[in-house]
């Protein structure tokens, strides 16, 4: 399934649980895969995945690399490719999944332990090259091939060669772009899929000639998967294709949670008061070096805040806080919100259906979260919160005596 | 973009190392509890917190409370002549501004340093300090506005009002030019600026705190990802 040719390349791992993965179009180019990875020499770390749409063959092989093993669908002349580093394969399993097709591989990641700290052990990158067919009607990839509904993390990267306002809305496209691009940005939106392209970064800038800029390699991520989803850049240099290399890291969510902050409104200054009255400062040092001078103030400065922070409460969940809400939802909340005012202001058709689209997937992932923090809620239950969630389901029960105008008690 | 935003806010400067041992500076004038007062009372109580998350009303409280605390964490600071490196962190954040297309610049953007509330206080009492020693030795240009309390931009501009109808009276062609140094703020070479204040006469206690609390700083910054 791999190794054509070789070359000796040395250069530092992946960080373990730190996952990079590049997508990149190669334009079919040679040159262009060796700049791409001979860029990797240049970053602290090699990637751990780089997918490649339109990867250079010759004799139904693809080149190799000294540190990666490739992985292709088994056909004549592959358009996809996945390249994994190999400290990588030596800490993971990865399975690849080939469909038949020479436009779309999936690798399944496991791991006996639970990955990016959570209590995941697997998941799944689908790397695809769609093209049109049929003049320009019929996309190779299906949108069902790509956003499925799994239980699993995914990741699913590709040169979809589709044209959306989603993506790029400050270009203007035609209805048939418009028309192709819906239903994959609809059956995403189904499935709870984010975009991760920052709208109008473009993927695709032609080398040469007026053809525009293009945002045609996308990236989205599951629920599942994009609380781990870290950043989306392209940093690295061009290569010599006319797509830009994009860089997506994954790493484990920031689970620690934000200290309690203290009301320093309601600080007990009565209580305080007398203590901060009798409270002492050691004498600082004669003649000090800088190091001591900076230890007995940090000393002292510690104490006193102590203190402070001791008579003062901190604060607490406000009663109207959502527990089902996730950053992930802020982000649609202000992605919905944004594309509503400029449809407003502006009109066009194709802004209202970008405003509809990001309606429709805001609103799909409130009932998601809200459904799975339900889910959640029966599946934890103790023998306490099970009547809270009763509650939830009946509601409250009516009061036993009606309430009498102008009497203080039942009687 | 880490790279390029650390070079554009934070330009290479030569290191500086304190001295091993530090001396009390004997023309270092007494700290008063007015100073410190006053301090804080130019503070507002809604100010953004810095590294220790403390307010300045709680400070305010605590000074009412006991005027001994602060003055005895800040009087060794100052007569010895020393700004601590537990001074000197702080919060960055970046903030866009608003208008610039592409955000890979870093003239995209604007960067606020939140320090230790305890840092500001020490700096409201130094800064006034300096401005009276400077305004004494005659160091400060008369046409300076920027920075001083009392003058703002509108006296900027009446005084080059001034200076153009004073030389059309007799009858001369004037021509303003102006100038916007960029970043000029960021790579101002701190030893000769200290250089330029011991020469002036500034004490040499006010040179030491001001030379050192620029020195060493640490802010790890943050911003909102796309």
């Amino acid at each position: 399934m791999n190794n054509h040719t070789t070359r000796s390349r040395k250069g530092p791992a992946p960080i373990p649980n730190l996952f990079s993965i590049v997508q990149h179009n190669c334009f079919g180019s040679w040159d262009v895969f060796l700049s791409l990875f001979e860029l990797f020499k240049e970053a602290t770390t090699y990637p751990s995945v780089v997918f490649l749409q339109e990867a250079p063959v010759r004799k139904a092989h693809l080149p190799s690399f000294n540190g990666f093993r490739s992985f292709f669908p088994p056909v004549r002349k592959p358009r996809v490719a996945a390249y994994v580093h190999i400290s990588f394969l030596a800490s993971f399993s990865v399975l690849p999944r080939f469909r038949g097709v020479d436009d779309a591989l999936a690798l399944d990641i496991s791991s006996q332990e639970p990955l990016f700290g959570t209590s995941f052990h697997s998941f799944r990158l689908i790397n695809a090259y769609s093209t049109n067919t049929h003049d320009h009607c019929v996309d190779s990839v299906s949108p069902e091939t790509l956003f499925l509904t799994l239980e699993v993390a995914l990741l699913v990267v590709g040169d979809l060669n589709i044209h959306n306002p989603l993506s790029d809305p400050l270009s203007s496209f035609s209805p048939r772009e418009i028309g192709s691009s819906t239903p994959y940005f609809e059956m995403a939106a189904e499935a709870g899929f984010a975009l991760l392209n920052p709208p109008g970064e473009y993927t695709r800038v032609p080398l040469v000639g007026k053809a525009r800029s293009l945002v045609i390699d996308l990236s989205f991520a599951n629920p599942l998967l994009l609380p781990m989803v870290k950043g989306w850049e392209v940093s690295l240099p061009l290569t010599g294709s006319d797509h830009v290399p994009i860089t997506i890291t994954l790493a484990p969510p920031n689970q620690i949670p934000s200290p309690r902050r203290p009301r320093w409104a309601d600080t007990d200054w009565e209580t305080l008061s007398p203590i901060i009255k009798s409270f002492q400062i050691p004498p600082a040092p004669l003649s000090p070096s800088p190091t001591d001078l900076d230890a007995w103030l940090a000393g002292s400065l510690d104490r006193l805040t102590a203190l402070l922070k001791e008579h003062t409460p901190v604060s607490r969940r406000s009663h109207y806080s959502k527990l089902w809400w996730s950053p992930h939802l802020t982000t649609l909340r202000c992605k919905f919100h944004k594309a509503s005012r400029t449809a407003r202001k502006h009109g066009t058709l194709a802004l209202r259906d970008v405003a509809n689209t990001s309606k429709a997937v805001y609103f799909k992932a409130i009932k998601a979260a809200k459904n799975k923090h339900w889910s959640s809620l029966l599946l934890n239950a103790t023998p306490q919160s099970l009547w809270t969630a009763k509650r939830f389901v009946y509601g409250r029960t009516p009061p036993r005596f009606p309430t009498l105008p102008g009497a203080e008690t039942p009687q | 973009m880490n790279k390029v935003l650390l070079e554009h806010f934070f330009p290479p400067k030569d290191p500086f190392s304190p001295p091993p041992r530090l001396r009390p500076q004997k023309k270092a004038p007494p700290l008063w509890k007015e100073e410190v007062a006053t301090a804080l009372s130019k503070h507002s109580h809604t100010s953004a917190l810095g590294p220790d998350g403390i307010p300045y009303s709680t400070w305010k409280q605590v000074n009412r409370i006991s005027h001994s605390v602060l003055l005895e964490i800040l009087f060794p600071l100052v007569s010895l002549g020393y700004h601590p490196a537990s001074l000197t962190g702080s919060n960055g954040i970046l903030l866009d501004k608003s208008g610039k297309p592409s955000s890979k610049s870093p003239a995209s953007f604007r960067i606020i340093a939140l320090i230790r509330t305890v840092s500001k206080i020490l700096g409201r009492i130094i800064v006034p300090r300096l401005l009276m020693a400077a305004r004494a030795k005659w160091l400060l240009n008369p046409n300076q506005c920027g920075s001083l309390p009392g003058l703002s931009t509108y006296d900027a501009v009446l005084t080059l009002f001034n200076y153009v109808k004073t030389l059309q009276r007799p009858r001369l062609k004037v021509s303003s030019l102006f100038w916007d140094i960029k970043a000029g703020f960021n790579k101002v070479d701190n030893s000769t600026q200290a250089r330029i204040l011991r020469e002036g006469g500034i004490p040499p206690y006010l040179v030491s705190v001001y030379r050192r609390s620029l020195a060493n700083g640490a802010a790890p910054s943050s911003f909102r990802g796309p």
